[in-house]
C-alpha cells in the first residue's frame, strides 16, 4: 500500500520562524568582503606565512558570504553579492593558489549567473534551467560515445563537442567517464614489479681469496650492495582496510603504468621497425643469456611490444621511481630483525599481466597433444600444466626500463626496453620455468613467498 | 479538450517537461543518499590517512612536479573542422623513444642563435627540399627515380663520417654523366648499405644549382654530430627529417627561425625545444588550435607541509563526517565536494569506477536540499520551531505540527533527484552497449570466466572458493548455462534499465539492478563500488518508502500525546521542544 505523498501546503521553516532581517545577512557578506579585501591588501607582503593566513581570511570570507546566502537563498541581490565576494577572492588568494582562484571564479560566476536569473520572471528561470539541463546531459553522452571501437574513431562530432567544448567542464567536474566497464572485454589485471638495488651503510664482504674488503679509490670500504624486489599490490599486505580500499588503489596504480600508445600518426613506423630489428638482433646474448622473442604463438612483435603512452612514460615511470627511491631509502628492518640504513641507487620497473588460468588448466585437464604444439600458432593460449591461477608462467613482465634515484631513464637505447621478457615453461621439464625477467634484472623474484 | 494545433502540442510538451523537472518534491530520497554517501564518503578518505603522503605528498607516487605538468601544459589539439586532417601534421612529430627524442632535441639546440646562421645551416632542408617527403625542387619532372636517386644523396653524404667518402660523392655528382636511370636502381641501393661507394651517375640540371646544393650540404653537415660512435645519432636525425610532415617541418624551421629586432630568441627557443621534448608536439600547434592544461583543482597542488596536510585531511574528514549527519548540510556539501574533488584531481593514478560514482553523487547532493530531514539541521529546525510555537501558544499548533509531521518539500531535491536518476540512465546504457562490442560477451563464457576467476579482484586468493569454483564449473554444460545467465541477466539490467526503470516495473527493474550489483560486489571484490552504484539506484526509492521503512508508518491522531506547557516557564519550553523535535514517530504533538 502507497502512502500518499505529503501535501505541497506544508509550511516551510521561514514562514514559521521569522527571517534574518536582509540587512544582517547583507552586513554577514560584507564582513566577508571585508576579510577577502584585507587578504589581497596582505598580498603586498611576500611572505609564506602571510600567504597562509590570506587563504584564511579567504576561506572563512567566503564561507560568511555562503552563510548568508542560506539564510536568504531567495534574494538575488544576495546571490549577486556573494559573487561578487567569491570573485575578489581572486586576489584575495596567493598566486601559487593557482588552482584555487580557478575555483573561486567558477563559484563567483555561478553565483553571479543565479543572482541574474533570479530577477528575471519565472518562464525564463525555466528556460535557463533546461539549457543547463541539456549542456550537461550532452556532455555526458559525448563523454559515453567519444571512445573509439575497434581501432575506428569515435563519432565526429562527438569528438568536436568534447575537446572544443565539454572538455574543461569534464576536467573541472570530473564528469568525462565513459562509463564502459568492463567494456569491451574484461580483461587481465597487471602487476608492478620494482627491482631496487642500493647501498647498505655495512662493508661488503670480504674477497674470499684474499680476505680483504674492497676499497674505493679514496680507501673507503665499498659498501655492502642488496637488491630487493617489490610486487604492487600484495593483496596480504595492501589489504588493510575491511573494504579492501588500500589494495584496489594500489591496483589502479599498476593499471595505468600499461596503457600503450594507439597506432596513428604520431605512431612513427620506422622507429616501431628499428625497435623490432634491435630487439631480434638481440634475441641471443643479452649479457650472455637467450632471452627468446615470440614466447606464445599468438604473440605477434607488436603484441609483445608495448610502449607505454607518452604522457605514462615521460611522467608517470619517472615519478614512481623518484617515489620509490624516497620510500625505500632509509633504515630498513631485515627479516632476521636486524635494521640497516638503505640507500637506493637504481630502480627496474617491470609492468607484469597477470593472465587468467584457462579453464581447461584451472580443472586440471591435460594438455592435448596438439595443445603442447602449440608453437604451430593455431591456438589462442597456450596451456601452463599447472592448475594454480598464480604461476609464475601466467605473468607476463614487459620491461620498462630502469630508473635513478631522480627518474632519468639511465639506458634509454636498452633494446629490450617496453618489451616483454618472458617467463616460461622449462621446455626440458615442464614442472620448472624459466624466469627471462629475474635473469635480464639480474637478481630472482621470490616466487615462492609471493603473495 | 483535445489540443490539436502545433502551438498546444508544444505547450503541453513543455508542460511536461517543466512538470518532470520541476516541481515540489519529498526530500527524503536524497535525504537518505547524502547519509549513505556521506558514510561511504567518509570512509573512502578516512582509509587516505594510510597513504596520505604516498598519495597526496610532495614526492607521492604521482608526484607534484608530475601533476603540476599536466595540469599546466598538457596538449590538447582540437580536431579539425576540414577533411585534409592537416591539423594532425602540422606539429613535429617526435619519436617515441627516450633516447632518440634527445638526440633530436639536442641538435635542435645545438643550431646558431642568429638567424643568418640558422638559414645557413638549414638551407638544405629549408630551400632546397632535401630530406623532404616531397621531391627536391631542382628536379623540373617528377620521376618515382629522382626519389631513389636523392634518397642516397642523403645516406651515402650525410650519414658518412668520412670525409673523403663525402667529397668523391660530391665529385661524382659534379660528374653529369647521363645514364639510364634504370640501371642506377642497383647502385642506389648499395648505397643504402653502410659504407657504400660514392655515388655516381646522379643527374642534375644545371652547374650553379647543384653548387648551390653542394654548400648547403656541407652547411647541413656541419651541424651534425661526427664523433666516432654518432652514426647511430645522425640516422636518427636524418630519419626524423624525413618522416616528418612537410606542414611541420616547415613550423619547425619558422620557430628556428624566428627573430626579434632580428634577434634569434634563444629563451623562447629553448621553452619550445622542452616542451618539444617533453610532450613531443610542437606548443605552437596547440596555440593554433587547441588548449594548454587541464582546469582542475586541488589544495594539495599548494599544500605539502606534512603538518599541514594532517591538519587539512583532519579537516576535510571532520566536514564530510558533518556532511554525513547533515549539519550545515547547504555549505557542507559543497565543501565536501571540493575537498573530495581535490583528492580525486590530485592523484587520478589511484582512481577507478568508484570514485567517479561518489563524484556523480556529490554533485547532486549539492544541488538538493539533501539535509532538509534525517539530518542534524532538521533537527535543529524541528527544536526551533517547536520552541517558537510553545512560546507562542503552550501547545504545538496546527502549521507546526504539520511541519514537524511530515518531510519538507523541494524544488532543488526533485531536480537533483530527476539530474541523478537520468545521469543514472546514461551510465547503465553506456556500460550496457559498450560490452555488446566486445567478443567475450557475446561468448558469455569467457567474460564469465575472465570476471570470477581473475587472481586480483576476485576472492580466488581462498582455497574454499577454488574448490567451490572447480567443482560448480567441472560441468560444462552447466558453466555454459551459468554464464548464458549471468551475462544475459547483466546485459538485460544494464541495457534495459533506462527505458523500464520510467514505467510500472522500477520496483522489479531497480532489484535486479540491486542483485546485479550485490553479485560485482561479492564475486568481483568491488564493494565500495556497488555501494556506490546501489546508492545511486536508491534514488528511483519513493520517499514515503524510505519513511515508512524507517519509522513506520504515520499515527493516527488517537495514538499522539498532546504536550502543553507554560509559555512562560523557559526550562519546561525547551524541554518540551527538544522532546518533540527528537520524537521521530511523532506521537507527540
Amino acid at each position: 500500500m502507497s502512502l500518499p505523498a505529503p501535501s505541497n501546503k506544508i509550511p516551510t521553516r521561514d514562514e514559521l520562524l521569522p527571517p534574518l532581517p536582509l540587512h544582517q545577512v547583507f552586513q554577514l557578506i560584507a564582513v566577508g568582503a571585508g576579510l577577502v579585501v584585507v587578504s589581497a591588501l596582505l598580498g603586498f607582503v611576500a611572505n609564506p606565512i602571510v600567504d597562509s593566513l590570506r587563504v584564511f581570511l579567504c576561506f572563512v570570507g567566503i564561507l560568511a558570504a555562503a552563510v548568508g546566502l542560506i539564510w536568504r537563498p531567495n534574494e538575488a541581490k544576495l546571490w549577486l553579492a556573494a559573487g561578487g565576494v567569491s570573485l575578489l577572492a581572486f586576489l584575495g588568494l596567493p598566486a601559487e593558489w593557482d588552482s584555487y582562484r580557478l575555483v573561486v571564479v567558477v563559484l563567483g560566476a555561478v553565483a553571479i549567473v543565479a543572482g541574474v536569473v533570479q530577477l528575471t520572471p519565472l518562464k525564463y528561470h525555466l528556460m535557463v534551467l533546461t539549457v543547463g539541463i541539456l549542456v550537461h546531459f550532452g556532455a555526458i553522452l559525448a563523454a559515453t560515445t567519444w571512445p573509439s571501437t575497434h581501432g575506428s574513431p569515435g563519432p565526429y562530432i562527438t569528438d568536436q563537442f568534447a575537446m572544443r567544448l565539454y572538455l574543461p567542464y569534464y576536467r573541472f567536474m570530473y564528469l568525462g567517464n565513459a562509463y564502459h566497464f568492463y567494456s569491451p572485454n574484461p580483461g587481465p589485471a597487471s602487476h608492478l614489479f620494482v627491482l631496487v638495488e642500493g647501498e647498505t651503510d655495512e662493508p661488503a664482504d670480504p674477497d674470499p681469496k684474499t680476505g680483504i674488503v674492497p676499497l674505493t679509490t679514496d680507501g673507503t670500504p665499498i659498501k655492502k650492495r642488496r637488491s630487493e624486489w617489490i610486487d604492487i599490490p600484495k593483496r596480504n599486505s595492501h589489504f588493510r582496510d575491511p573494504l579492501g580500499m588500500t589494495y584496489y588503489r594500489r591496483l589502479s596504480i599498476t593499471e595505468l603504468v600499461s596503457y600503450s600508445t594507439p597506432g596513428g600518426v604520431n605512431s612513427m613506423q620506422w622507429e616501431r621497425n628499428l625497435a623490432i630489428l634491435n630487439r631480434r638482433n638481440n634475441e641471443l646474448g643479452i649479457a650472455g643469456t637467450r632471452i627468446p622473442g615470440a614466447v606464445r604463438p599468438f604473440d605477434m612483435d607488436m603484441t609483445q611490444y608495448r610502449v607505454p603512452r607518452l604522457d605514462i612514460r615521460r611522467g608517470l615511470h619517472p615519478s614512481y621511481a623518484r617515489h620509490i627511491a624516497i620510500e625505500f631509502s632509509g633504515p630498513r628492518k631485515l627479516a632476521d630483525g636486524k635494521v640497516i640504513e638503505f640507500s637506493v641507487k637504481s630502480i627496474k620497473l617491470f609492468q607484469v599481466e597477470h593472465s587468467v588460468i584457462s579453464p581447461q588448466d584451472f580443472l586440471g585437464y591435460k594438455p592435448t597433444e596438439q595443445e603442447k604444439n602449440a608453437a604451430n600458432g593455431t591456438l589462442r593460449l597456450t596451456r601452463i600444466e599447472s592448475s594454480d591461477p598464480n604461476v609464475p608462467t601466467l605473468y607476463m613482465p614487459f620491461y620498462l626500463g630502469e630508473f635513478d634515484t631522480t627518474g632519468q631513464l639511465t639506458k634509454p637505447d636498452d633494446p629490450l626496453l617496453y618489451w616483454m621478457v618472458p617467463i616460461i615453461r622449462d621446455p626440458q621439464d615442464p614442472r620448472k620455468y624459466i624466469d627471462y625477467m629475474s635473469q635480464y634484472a639480474g637478481f630472482e623474484f621470490p616466487w615462492k613467498t609471493k603473495e | 479538450m483535445k489540443t490539436t494545433t502545433l502551438r498546444g502540442v508544444m505547450g503541453q510538451a513543455w508542460q511536461r517537461w517543466c512538470q518532470f523537472w520541476v516541481k515540489p518534491g519529498d526530500t527524503t530520497t536524497m535525504a537518505m543518499l547524502r547519509i549513505i554517501t556521506g558514510a561511504l564518503c567518509f570512509y573512502v578518505h578516512l582509509i587516505y590517512s594510510f597513504d596520505l603522503f604516498s598519495f597526496f605528498g610532495k614526492d607521492a607516487w604521482y608526484d607534484l612536479q608530475t601533476a603540476n605538468r599536466v595540469r599546466l601544459e598538457e596538449p590538447n589539439r582540437y580536431p579539425s573542422f576540414d577533411w585534409d586532417h592537416q591539423h594532425l601534421y602540422d606539429s613535429t612529430v617526435m619519436p617515441e623513444s627516450t633516447a632518440m627524442r634527445k638526440i633530436i632535441v639536442n641538435w635542435l639546440r645545438g643550431m646558431p642563435s642568429d638567424v643568418e646562421g640558422i638559414k645557413n645551416k638549414l638551407r638544405l632542408i629549408d630551400t632546397e627540399g632535401i630530406l623532404n617527403r616531397d621531391l627536391p625542387p631542382v628536379y623540373p619532372n617528377t620521376n618515382v627515380m629522382y626519389r631513389f636517386e636523392w634518397f642516397a644523396v642523403e645516406h651515402a653524404l650525410i650519414l658518412s663520417p668520412d670525409a673523403k667518402l663525402r667529397a668523391d660523392a660530391i665529385e661524382a655528382i659534379r660528374d653529369k654523366t647521363k645514364r639510364d636511370r634504370r640501371e642506377a636502381i642497383p647502385e642506389v641501393f648499395d648505397l643504402l648499405q653502410p659504407n657504400a661507394a660514392p655515388l655516381k651517375g646522379i643527374i642534375t640540371p644545371n652547374q650553379e644549382s647543384m653548387d648551390r646544393f653542394l654548400t648547403s650540404l656541407e652547411a647541413f653537415h656541419s651541424t651534425l654530430p661526427l664523433g666516432p660512435d654518432d652514426e647511430k645519432a645522425r640516422r636518427y636525425i636524418v630519419t626524423f627529417l624525413q618522416e616528418q610532415p612537410t606542414v611541420a617541418k616547415n613550423n619547425l624551421l619558422i620557430l628556428l627561425r624566428e627573430t626579434r629586432d632580428g634577434q634569434a630568441l634563444s629563451s623562447e627557443r629553448e621553452a619550445e625545444m622542452n616542451y618539444l621534448e617533453y610532450w613531443g608536439v610542437d606548443r605552437r600547434s596547440i596555440k593554433n588550435g587547441g588548449r594548454f592544461g587541464n582546469p582542475i583543482f586541488s589544495f594539495w597542488f599548494h599544500v605539502t607541509d606534512p603538518a599541514q596536510m594532517v591538519a587539512l585531511h583532519v579537516g576535510v574528514l571532520v566536514v564530510m563526517l558533518m556532511f554525513t549527519l547533515g549539519l550545515f548540510t547547504r555549505v557542507t556539501s559543497v565543501l565536501t565536494w571540493l575537498a573530495a574533488v581535490s583528492y580525486i584531481h590530485r592523484n587520478p593514478q589511484i582512481l577507478f569506477g568508484q570514485d567517479t560514482m561518489m563524484n556523480i553523487l556529490l554533485i547532486y547532493l549539492m544541488i538538493a536540499r539533501c539535509g532538509a530531514t534525517l539530518s542534524l539541521d532538521r533537527l535543529i529546525d524541528r527544536y526551533r520551531v517547536a520552541k517558537a510555537s510553545l512560546k507562542r501558544s503552550g501547545q504545538i499548533d496546527a502549521p507546526t505540527a504539520a511541519f514537524l509531521n511530515h518531510a519538507p518539500l523541494s524544488v532543488s531535491s526533485h531536480f537533483a533527484n530527476r539530474m541523478l536518476q537520468v545521469h543514472f540512465c546514461f551510465i547503465y546504457m553506456a556500460s550496457g552497449l559498450s560490452k555488446l562490442k566486445g567478443g567475450t560477451w557475446w561468448s558469455t563464457t569467457e567474460a564469465m570466466w575472465m570476471t570470477l576467476i581473475n587472481p586480483e579482484f576476485t576472492m580466488i586468493h581462498f582455497e574454499w572458493y577454488r574448490e567451490l569454483a572447480r567443482w560448480a564449473f567441472s560441468s560444462r554444460p552447466f558453466f555454459g548455462l551459468f554464464a548464458a545467465i549471468g551475462v544475459g541477466y547483466t546485459l538485460f539490467v544494464e541495457i534495459s534499465l533506462p527505458y523500464l526503470v520510467w514505467t510500472r516495473l522500477r520496483p522489479w527493474i531497480v532489484i535486479l539492478g540491486f542483485g546485479l550489483h550485490l553479485g560485482i560486489g561479492v564475486f568481483m571484490g568491488l564493494l565500495v563500488f556497488s555501494l556506490f552504484m546501489m546508492t545511486m539506484l536508491a534514488s528511483y526509492i519513493p520517499g514515503w518508502a524510505i519513511r515508512e521503512f524507517l519509522f513506520g508508518k504515520p499515527l493516527s491522531e488517537a495514538d499522539k500525546v498532546k504536550k502543553t506547557v507554560d509559555p512562560k516557564n523557559e526550562l519546561a519550553v525547551k524541554k518540551t521542544a527538544w522532546a518533540v523535535a527528537m520524537d521521530r514517530t511523532g506521537k507527540l504533538s
